[in-house]
């Protein structure tokens, strides 16, 4: 697709970041990112990633747009309400940056289809909303040793991490076990928050800037307004990233630091 | 006096409090402490299945360590972690 928009310009704001430039915007161009779940967290990752210029965006998800998304999910309108939410989203991601190449795949992810769907992707984002799902990515990411960020919220907190094994625990190290799916209680804010952070650790690896949440999940509460961090260790009898070499430094930043992809 | 960091889901049984503080000279004096206060808390605070505690942003691992070999100190800051899987 032809942008519309000359294709540096419009970046002009974040190229002027010290140590990004043109070189930063390149690598976002020649990114390609599955973002899992198009929800209230998909939203923000979504739209924080079409707007930072990735070049291709892979948008997952297999429900229908239902009028109790509306708090949140702000890639889907009142017009959407039945739609796919692969389509809704597409439609609007498009509207935003007509030079980013995206993909919606209205399917659920299983055990069956991840391959097909989070294959040759340089991250993947999982804001899906629930862990049946989330740990068939998390599997998958390590065995294919593609980074995930892992994003959840309850209310008006949220949690962040930046997954790469053996860097870093993977998901089934930190919750070896999850309850099952459920409705719970969001406010757009929340999920808009975290979505954000992480979509902000996907471009930082992506560009190879800053430091990555490798070993940390941040806590933001928003009752409170209090961020903290947790410290995370990889379990070495983990079922899903345990027989990954301990001690090897797979991405090539350096250590804590984000890499290029 | 050693501080509880409620998360959200289980704030409904402890009358909607962000964090509380308790006296515990131990981990396992600490939770007692919490559960006395608020019995309803007792299943998700028993149920290690789900539940991790960290201590200063530190994880415990109560089975190895063992709820009353974990010292508390005056400023301690424990976190109890449940999965949430909200997107």
């Amino acid at each position: 697709m032809t942008s519309l928009v000359p294709s540096f310009d419009r970046y002009q704001r974040q190229m002027g970041l010290p140590g990004w430039g043109r070189d930063a915007q390149e690598r976002l161009r020649h990114s390609s990112v599955l973002v899992a779940g198009l929800g209230g967290l998909g939203s923000a990752v979504a739209t924080n990633l079409v707007l930072a210029g990735v070049g291709r965006l892979r948008i997952c998800d297999a429900d229908t747009v239902d009028v109790t998304n509306l708090n949140r999910q702000f890639l889907h309108k009142e017009g959407s309400i039945g739609s796919r939410k692969a389509s809704s989203a597409m439609d609007t991601l498009a509207s935003l940056n007509s030079g980013v190449e995206i993909e919606p795949v209205s399917s659920c992810i299983d055990a069956g289809n991840v391959a097909e769907i989070a294959g040759g992707m340089s991250i993947i984002v999982d804001c899906l909303d629930n862990f049946e799902g989330r740990y068939v990515l998390n599997r998958w990411a390590v065995e294919a040793g593609i980074p995930l960020v892992h994003g959840a919220v309850w209310g008006l907190e949220g949690r962040v991490t930046f997954m790469a094994p053996p860097r870093t625990p993977c998901l089934a190290c930190i919750f070896p076990n999850a309850p099952p799916a459920g409705s719970v209680p969001v406010l757009g804010a929340a999920s808009c928050a975290i979505g954000s952070l992480q979509a902000m650790e996907a471009v930082k690896y992506i560009v190879g800037q800053g430091r990555l949440l490798e070993g940390r999940m941040l806590i933001f509460d928003g009752a409170t307004m209090r961020f903290c961090e947790l410290e995370l260790r990889r379990n070495s009898q983990c079922p899903v990233c345990g027989r990954v070499g301990h001690g090897k430094n797979r991405l090539p930043g350096g250590s804590g630091k984000a890499s290029s992809v | 006096m050693p501080k509880v960091i409620i998360p959200s889901p289980l704030r409904e049984y402890v009358d909607e409090r962000y964090e509380i503080q308790l006296e515990g000279k131990s981990l396992a004096e600490t939770i007692e402490a919490l559960i006395s206060m608020y019995p309803d808390l007792r299943p998700a605070l028993l149920d290690t299945l789900f539940l991790s505690i960290f201590i200063n942003g530190k994880k415990i691992d109560v089975e190895k360590e063992g709820w009353d070999r974990v010292i508390m100190n005056e400023d301690d800051e424990v976190s109890l972690i449940i999965p949430i899987a909200g997107g």
